[in-house]
C-alpha cells in the first residue's frame, strides 16, 4: 500500500496541515507524546513504558474515502538493542479516512534510563512520512523530521538563580541574580515540557516583599510568562515593603504543563521593625483659623525611635466626627493635599513637620473645646500607626472700640448735660461710654455689627423695647439681643473682692465675653477723696474681657486701653455675654 | 389702713417678636437701697439698717455706674440695679431705705410677653434709715403692669419732713404751717373725723397749690416755697388719702 505523494505536516497554533499533490490532509496531534509512569522499576532497572499517541485527523487523506491507510509508528531506538528491546509488536492502528482520531501505541522496554532519545518515525503503509510536526500544546511546534530526528521532550525542570553561593538570601532592597532553568528528562513522568513552551514564573508567596525584574530593570509585577529563554533573563526584587520579621520569605515558582518548580527566596529586613508610630502635635491646642503641625516618629515595641527609609509611605486621616472642625494638609513632593485624608506622604517628610491640621473648618462657638483625633498609618501595612489629638477652640474676636474714636466721641450720650460756666452742655460718648462700648464691641463679636455711636442712637430712639433703651445711665444690657437672638445675656452679678476670675474660665473657653466693672483710679484722681472712696469701693468703669492667655485675663478697654485685667485689679460686677448653643 | 398710688400700664410697647425676653429691671438713683421682694416672699437687695444682703432671687443687685473721662465733667450719679431675666408673675414688694437724707426715683422696666413692655416710674424722698414701700405688679400678659407707692397715715408728715429737710420747700414758717394742717388731720383721723380730716386734706391741697403756683411764676421768696418735687411727692400722698376716704 503505497502513498502517491509525501505528506508534509505543518503546524500552525494546533492545527497541522498536509499537502499531497492536489489532495489534502490534516491530522492533527491533539496531544502530546505522553510516557506513561508504567511500573515502579523492577531491581533489574528494566522498566517497560507505554508510548501513547494519539492522532486526530479532520481532513481527507486519500481520494478513495472508504479506503484505510494503515499508520506506522516506529522508534528506532526501540528497536536497537543497546538500549531498548522491542517487547513485542508496535501496534499499526488503520487510519480511517475521515475520523476523528486513532491511538498508536507500542510498548517498550527501556533498559537504560538515564538517557531516553525519544524519536519516532511514521509510516503510511509502510512509507515513511518525510516530515512531521509534532504538536505540543505550547505555541511553539516541535519537529520531527525524518525517522531520523530526534527531539528532547523534558519531563521535568528546575528553578534555580545564577548565584553559587547564596542564590536565595537577599537583603530587603537586593535584587537577585538572573534565574536559572534546567531541564531534566526523568522518565515515569507524565508531561513532557519543551523550552520553547510557554512557561510561567509568579511570586506565590510574600508578593508583597519583592518583584520581579526584567532584563532592564523594569518592574514586571509578580508574575510574568514566557519561554524558557526569557524566563532565564529575569531576577527577583526584594523592594517591596520590609518584612514583617527579621526574615520574610517570597515563593517564586516556574510552571508548565502541569510541571512546576519553585524556589523561596529568604529577605532580610534591614530596618528596625516598627512597631507604632508617635504623633507629636505642636501646638497641641489651636483657635479656629490656626494651624499646627504634626510630627510623627516611628518607634519600636518599647517605644524606642527606630529609623526606617525616608520614602516609607504614610496615610494620615482625621478620626471619624471631627471632619468639621478643619483638615490636614501637606504640600510635600510638590504638591497639596487637603482633606480628611493624606496619602502617600513620605516618612522623612512627615518626620519634620510636613503635615499641618488646619482648624479652617467650623468656628465652635459656644461649645468647648473640640478634641479632633489624628491618625497615621503605614501604607503597606495599616495596622501599624499611631494618633495624637489637637483641640480646636473657637475663636471670638471683637473689635477694639474706644470711646475717644472721633467717629463717634462727640455722640451725645444718652440724654447726659452738665453745666459749665453757666451753659449746659451735651455729654459726648468719649466721657461715659465705656458700657456701651463694651456692648458694642460684644454685638459686633457676635454678629451684631454695631460701633458705640450706632447703638447709641439704637437706644436713644428704638421704641420696640423698653429694655433696650437708656433709662436714666443705665444701659440696659438686653439691648445687646436686639438683632441677634442667639445672643445670651446674663443677669449682672455683684462680687466682693474675693471673687475668683477662674468663674469666667468656663464661658472663656467657649468664646463667651464678660463686661467686668473696675476701679479706674485715673479717672477720679483730680477728684475729691470722697469722690475717690466712692469710685474706690464701687468701681467705676467698664472694660471687655475677651479671652484668657496663661493665667492673664486680655481684655479691650475703651477708656484706658490697657490689655490685660491685672492693670485694674479686682472686679465689681460683671454681665456675662455668649452664644446660645443649638447643637 | 393703707392707701395706694397706682400707676397703670397706659403706654406699653408695641409688638415684639421675642418670646424670652422676659425682665424686671429696677433702677433706683439717690442715696437708698432698696430689698425687692417676689410674689415667692424670695428677696433681693440690701437693708442698711441690718447690713443684710439678699440673693435670694439672684445677685444682680448692685452698683451700676460708669466714669468720666472728661476731668471737667462729674461721673453720673450711681444706680442701684436690679435685674432678672426670669421674673415670676405676680405682685413684688420693693422697700427703699434711705442711707442719709435724699430725694430719690425709682424706675421698673418690665417686659413680660412679646408684645409688651414698660417703664414706671416714681419719685420719692427718704431719710436716713427710714424706709418707703412700693409694690408693682408683673404679668404674663404684660398688660397689667403696675408700680405704686403704699402710703401710711404717717407717710404725709415724713414726707413734708424730708422735703423741708431736703431744701424742697421752705421757709420754716411755711413748713410749721404745713406741718400744722398735717397733725390736724391726723388728730381728726384718731378722732374717727373722717370728714373733718377730710377738709383738712383739702384745704392742706389748697394751700400747696397756692404756694407752688407762686413758686412757679417766681413771685414767692426764697423763704417760701414748694419746689416741683415736693409738690408731687406730698400731691400724690393727698390724692391718695382722699381718694381713700371715697
Amino acid at each position: 500500500m503505497g502513498v502517491s505523494c509525501s505528506f508534509r505536516f505543518t503546524l500552525l497554533w494546533g492545527m497541522m496541515f498536509a499537502s499531497c499533490n492536489s489532495l489534502s490532509a490534516q491530522i492533527i496531534i491533539r496531544d502530546t507524546v505522553r510516557i506513561n509512569p508504567g511500573p515502579v522499576p523492577a531491581p533489574a532497572s528494566l522498566v517497560s513504558s507505554t508510548i501513547r499517541i494519539v492522532f486526530t485527523h479532520n481532513g481527507i487523506v486519500d481520494t478513495n474515502p472508504t479506503r484505510s491507510r494503515v499508520l506506522t509508528i516506529r522508534n528506532r531506538l526501540c528497536g536497537d538493542a543497546e538500549t531498548v528491546q522491542i517487547n513485542g509488536p508496535v501496534t499499526v492502528a488503520s487510519v480511517p479516512a475521515r475520523g476523528l482520531g486513532v491511538e498508536a501505541s507500542m510498548v517498550c522496554r527501556i533498559i537504560n534510563t538515564s538517557y531516553l532519545e525519544r524519536s519516532f518515525a511514521f509510516y503510511l503503509d509502510n512509507e515513511l512520512v518525510d516530515s512531521l510536526y509534532f504538536v505540543t500544546d505550547c505555541s511553539v511546534a516541535c519537529l520531527f523530521q525524518g525517522h531520523i530526528q530526534s527531539v528532547p521532550l523534558y519531563t521535568s525542570f528546575s528553578l534555580g538563580v545564577n548565584d553559587p553561593l547564596k542564590p536565595f538570601e537577599l537583603d530587603h532592597g537586593q535584587t537577585s541574580q538572573t534565574f536559572t532553568l534546567s531541564y531534566s528528562s526523568l522518565p515515569c513522568i507524565s508531561t513532557v515540557w519543551h523550552p520553547n513552551c510557554a512557561t510561567t514564573i509568579r511570586i506565590v508567596e510574600g508578593s508583597e516583599l519583592g518583584t520581579l525584574v526584567g532584563s532592564d530593570g523594569t518592574d514586571l509585577g509578580d508574575q510574568y510568562t514566557g519561554t524558557a529563554e526569557q524566563i532565564k533573563t529575569l531576577r527577583f526584587s526584594a523592594t517591596g515593603a520590609q518584612p514583617n520579621d527579621e526574615v520574610g520569605e517570597a515563593v517564586v515558582e516556574v510552571s508548565s504543563r502541569g510541571i512546576s518548580s519553585r524556589v523561596t527566596f529568604e529577605i532580610r529586613r534591614t530596618a528596625p521593625r516598627v512597631h507604632h508610630f508617635s504623633v507629636t502635635i505642636d501646638p497641641d491646642s489651636i483657635h479656629h483659623g490656626s494651624t499646627a503641625q504634626l510630627f510623627v516618629t516611628a518607634r519600636d515595641a518599647e517605644d524606642k525611635v527606630v529609623d526606617i527609609p525616608g520614602d516609607t509611605r504614610l496615610d494620615f486621616f482625621v478620626g471619624s466626627g471631627a471632619g468639621q472642625w478643619g483638615d490636614l494638609g501637606t504640600a510635600s513632593e510638590g504638591f497639596v493635599q487637603k482633606g480628611d485624608l493624606l496619602t502617600g506622604v513620605r516618612y522623612d517628610q512627615a518626620r519634620a513637620g510636613a503635615v499641618v491640621y488646619v482648624a479652617d473648618g467650623e468656628n465652635p462657638l459656644g461649645k468647648g473645646p473640640q478634641i479632633v483625633a489624628l491618625g497615621v498609618q503605614l501604607q503597606t501595612d495599616p495596622t501599624i500607626g499611631g494618633t495624637g489629638s489637637v483641640k480646636v477652640r473657637c475663636k471670638i474676636d471683637p473689635p477694639h472700640y474706644r470711646q475717644r474714636d472721633p467717629a463717634w466721641a462727640s455722640d451725645h450720650y444718652d440724654s447726659a448735660y452738665t453745666v459749665k460756666n453757666g451753659d449746659s452742655l451735651a455729654v459726648g460718648i468719649r466721657t461715659l461710654g465705656c458700657a456701651l462700648s463694651c456692648m458694642a464691641m460684644a454685638m459686633t463679636a457676635y454678629g451684631d455689627t454695631v460701633t458705640p455711636g450706632e447703638l447709641n442712637a439704637f437706644k436713644k430712639s428704638d421704641s420696640t423695647h423698653a429694655d433696650f433703651r437708656f433709662v436714666g445711665d443705665l444701659v440696659k444690657w438686653n439691648a445687646m439681643r436686639r438683632r441677634e437672638k442667639k445672643i445670651i445675656v446674663a443677669e449682672p452679678e455683684n462680687v466682693d473682692s474675693s471673687f475668683n476670675l477662674a468663674t469666667f474660665d468656663p464661658i472663656l473657653e467657649k468664646c463667651g465675653l464678660v463686661i467686668v466693672k473696675v476701679f479706674n483710679p485715673e479717672s477720679v484722681k483730680d477728684k475729691s477723696k470722697e469722690v475717690q472712696e466712692k469710685a474706690k469701693k464701687e468701681g467705676n468703669h467698664w472694660v471687655l474681657i475677651k479671652g484668657k492667655l496663661r493665667e492673664e485675663y486680655d481684655i479691650h478697654d475703651p477708656g484706658r486701653g490697657l490689655t490685660k485685667l491685672s492693670g485694674y485689679g479686682r472686679i465689681y460686677r460683671y454681665v456675662l455675654v455668649y452664644l446660645r448653643n443649638r447643637s | 389702713m393703707r392707701i395706694t398710688i397706682l400707676f397703670m400700664c397706659l403706654l406699653c410697647d408695641q409688638a415684639f417678636a421675642q418670646d424670652d425676653f422676659k425682665v424686671i429691671d429696677i433702677g433706683a438713683w439717690g442715696e437708698v437701697e432698696y430689698v425687692v421682694t417676689d410674689p415667692k416672699g424670695r428677696r433681693a437687695g440690701v437693708d442698711p439698717r441690718s447690713e443684710v444682703r439678699y440673693g435670694e432671687i439672684n445677685n444682680s443687685y448692685g452698683v451700676y455706674s460708669v466714669d468720666s473721662e472728661d476731668p471737667d465733667i462729674p461721673a453720673p450719679p450711681s444706680v442701684m440695679e436690679f435685674i432678672t431675666y426670669s421674673p415670676i408673675a405676680g405682685t413684688y414688694r420693693l422697700t427703699i431705705f434711705g442711707v442719709s437724707p435724699s430725694k430719690y426715683r425709682i424706675a421698673v422696666t418690665m417686659a413680660a410677653r412679646p408684645s409688651l413692655s414698660t417703664v414706671l416710674t416714681l419719685e420719692g424722698v427718704v431719710d436716713s434709715l427710714q424706709s418707703v414701700e412700693y409694690s408693682f405688679h408683673y404679668d404674663t400678659t404684660g398688660r397689667n403692669a403696675w408700680f405704686r407707692k403704699i402710703i401710711e397715715p404717717q407717710s404725709l408728715r415724713q414726707d413734708l419732713d424730708n422735703c423741708y429737710k431736703l431744701d424742697l420747700l421752705g421757709g420754716r414758717p411755711l413748713y410749721t404751717d404745713l406741718k400744722h394742717r398735717v397733725k390736724k388731720y391726723e388728730q381728726w383721723m384718731e378722732r374717727k373725723g373722717a370728714v373733718k380730716a377730710r377738709h383738712e386734706l383739702q384745704k392742706l391741697k389748697e394751700k400747696l397749690d397756692q404756694v407752688h403756683e407762686k413758686t412757679k411764676r417766681g413771685t414767692q421768696d426764697k423763704n417760701h416755697f414748694v419746689t416741683d418735687l415736693a409738690y408731687r411727692i406730698l400731691q400724690e400722698d393727698i390724692e391718695a388719702l382722699l381718694s381713700a376716704k371715697n
